[in-house]
């Protein structure tokens, strides 16, 4: 048996409790990660799965919350913190009201295995969105106010390919309102007014 | 020589233990104190500087609501119903103006998507509040002409 004074006995201890630190810094660490992955779920990459069953069936696209009667419930005056998560059943986070890395602030709700999500909050350059995705986040609706009018835009993509935008101008003075949409072999067809599509955001600033 | 072996010994200790400690307390925590429903008045949500940026909670007259703050402390993004329970969506601009509205709007519920400019309508599109829900759209230009692309509006 290993015998102890009383100086190495408090070293133990403290060494113990350092470590102790250092593990719970670690997981501070990987929380934080996490939360910067949030403000990074920007769209246009990541794989595509498409959900097309709401297709045909518009009316049935809305839920109503789930029976609770039998969870056990608190109550509490007002409620703070940094952020919130909706578990589902599984302990999986469902819904997520979060702060990104970057300050920008979203609510995210996303279904298990990522097959569709819903995000609206306010990015870092203090412009608002809402968008209903499916979970690559290359197949959208996207309602954004954006470009140096601070416009309110809507875009719709198929399979990471803008076809379809419409709002009012994100440059020009007097905001004339346009509508452009692409047909599948990416002819462009200006509805109203007229819509600059270049990659970069010259046509923005 | 001892007392660095001690010293590492104790900190992989500590850290090995750290995980179940961690989930021992957190089981605890959530056994007693974590229910399935948390119910609450209002929830703030606040960034690393302690400012609010999203609020779940209701207006003066018991409305639902969440609202998104910029780092100005600016309502930038507001979704819920209005006080005639009608379900709406707006972005604003950095005045706190509204620019883009998507709600309801009659007693038809019919669905109305709005675009703004200076608190002016500028684009108006969605089905008509009567029985027929007719689609139309409707535009206009700075001076306040109003075009119809299609329907009536």
């Amino acid at each position: 048996m290993l015998k102890l004074t009383k100086n190495e006995f408090s070293i133990l201890f403290l060494a113990i409790g350092a470590g102790l630190v250092f593990a719970h810094f670690e997981r501070t660490r990987l929380t934080a990660n996490f939360a910067k992955s949030l403000s990074t779920q920007t769209p246009f990459h990541i794989s595509a799965t498409s959900d097309g069953r709401l297709k045909n069936d518009i009316a049935a696209a809305t839920l109503l919350p789930g029976r609770d009667s039998q969870l056990r419930k608190s109550s509490v005056a007002s409620l703070k913190a940094r952020e919130l998560q909706i578990l589902g059943s599984d302990g999986q986070a469902i819904v997520q009201f979060a702060v990104g890395a970057d300050n920008s602030t979203g609510l995210f709700m996303t279904r298990r295995k990522d097959s569709a999500t819903v995000q609206m909050g306010v990015h870092e350059n203090n412009l608002p969105f809402v968008m209903v995705a499916d979970g690559g986040v290359r197949n959208f609706g996207l309602g954004r106010v954006d470009g140096k009018n601070a416009s309110p835009i809507i875009v719709f993509r198929k399979n990471d390919e803008v076809r379809a935008v419409f709002g009012l101008n994100m440059t020009e003075k007097g905001k004339p309102p346009f509508l452009v949409h692409y047909s599948a072999d990416g002819e462009r067809h200006e509805f109203l007014g007229s819509y600059c599509d270049n990659d970069d955001r010259a046509c923005t600033e | 020589m001892k007392t660095l072996l001690l010293a590492a010994t104790g900190i992989i200790l500590g850290h090995l233990i750290a995980p179940h400690l961690q989930s021992a307390i957190t089981e605890a925590v959530a056994e007693t104190a974590s229910p399935a429903i948390l119910a609450t008045r209002s929830f703030e949500l606040a960034d690393s500087k302690g400012r609010r940026r999203i609020l779940i909670g209701s207006t003066d007259s018991g409305s639902p609501g969440i609202w998104f703050f910029d780092k100005e402390g600016k309502v930038r993004l507001n979704l819920g119903l209005y006080d005639d329970d009608s379900p709406f969506i707006v972005l604003n601009d950095d005045n706190q103006l509204a620019v883009q509205i998507f709600r309801t709007l009659g007693n038809g519920k019919a669905p109305v998507l709005v675009m703004k400019s200076a608190g002016q309508d500028r684009l108006v599109m969605g089905l008509n509040a009567d029985q027929k829900a007719d689609p139309f759209f409707v535009y206009y230009d700075a001076n306040g002409t109003k075009n119809t692309v299609f329907g009536k509006y």
